[in-house]
């Protein structure tokens, strides 16, 4: 089963494949569930597609794909929770899947993975992500890092390593725990 | 805690070290599958092993992103290796210990891992 990170990296992925160059991915924990959201600034779906774009198999991509959304529509729904999506005049996309804490809710997976592998793959792109729990929040924006960094690329390694620490920390501080060990 | 201070200080220093090289080397390029059969297989482990073990080696001339399904779904998760002058190779069902293989023989070495290529016989 996949875990809630590999779902972010699916959205992100999507949003990337629609030409977005910002990218927000949010995961917040409250009492009782969890919510991915995903909002980008790319192409968008309009109106009819809205409704057809979860269900397997339905992509514009190609043939044999098509299952990302159909995919975590079926695991959020699971626990008693849902997957909905908006697009707005279709510009810009938000993919919000809720998942209910119980017994079928994923592991949070290694968000801090997901979103590194994001910035130093997808240099030209910015991110944010934002983390927030009962514990607190936390925000991070690549803009800030590639500001700070000037000329220097997102994807040195001295650069890398830090947002891995970095990300790393943040996870630990939100949600208490190793990225991979926290589970619903 | 980290702090984005810290960048600043990576920042000038590596703006000695850069300017004391004269050429930079041709650029490499990994493009690892990252649509959703790709991730299903695995994708992401095999994204970040190249990530972090070209940034533990220090090599900067390789430029590591994803790319979309290229309708081999059963053969993911699949890597292209593309050295400036040379034919582009294909690697299929990459895993993070073949990544490392990869990054030693064909990156470093410049030497072909004809054994997880796509077609050869297993
Ligand atoms: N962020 C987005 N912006 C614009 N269109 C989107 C976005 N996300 C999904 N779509 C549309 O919805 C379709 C279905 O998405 P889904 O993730 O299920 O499959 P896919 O991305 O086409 O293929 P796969 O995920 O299997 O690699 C896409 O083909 C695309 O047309
Ligand atoms: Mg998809």
């Amino acid at each position: 089963m996949k875990d809630l990170s590999l779902y972010a990296l699916e959205l992100a992925e999507n949003s990337l494949e629609a030409e977005a160059d910002l990218v927000e991915i949010s995961l917040k924990e409250l009492d009782a569930a969890f919510i991915l959201e995903v909002s980008d600034n790319g192409s968008g779906i309009s109106g009819d597609m809205l409704d057809k774009a979860a269900l397997a198999g339905y992509s514009t991509k190609g043939c044999g794909r098509g299952f990302g959304l159909s995919e975590l529509k079926t695991a959020a729904e699971k626990t008693g929770g849902s997957l909905k999506l908006a697009s707005e005049n279709s510009r810009g996309t938000r993919a919000t899947a809720k998942f209910i804490k119980n017994e079928f809710c994923p592991p949070m997976g290694d968000i801090a993975s997901t979103v590194r592998l994001l910035a130093v793959s997808r240099p030209d792109s910015d991110f944010l992500l934002r983390l927030s729990s009962p514990r607190g929040e936390s925000l991070f924006d690549t803009r800030e890092v590639k500001n700070t960094i000037g000329s220097l690329s997102i994807t040195y390694p001295e650069i890398s390593i830090w947002i891995k620490q970095y990300l790393e920390e943040q996870t630990k501080l939100i949600f208490g725990g190793a990225a991979d060990e926290i589970t619903c | 805690m980290k702090s984005l201070a810290e960048l600043q200080t990576i920042r000038e220093n590596t703006r000695l070290q850069l300017n004391l090289r004269h050429e930079r080397p041709d650029n490499i390029s990994v493009k690892v599958g990252l649509a959703t059969c790709g991730i299903n297989a695995g994708a992401r482990q095999v994204l970040s092993k190249f990530v972090d073990e070209l940034a533990e080696r220090r090599i900067e001339n390789v430029t590591v992103t994803a790319m979309g399904c290229v309708e081999k779904c059963d053969k993911e998760p699949i890597v292209e290796v593309l050295i400036p002058g040379e034919e582009k190779v294909t690697y299929v069902n990459m895993t993070p210990e073949k990544a490392v293989k990869v990054i030693q023989e064909h990156i470093v070495n410049k030497k072909v891992v004809a054994e997880y290529t796509d077609g050869a016989s297993v």
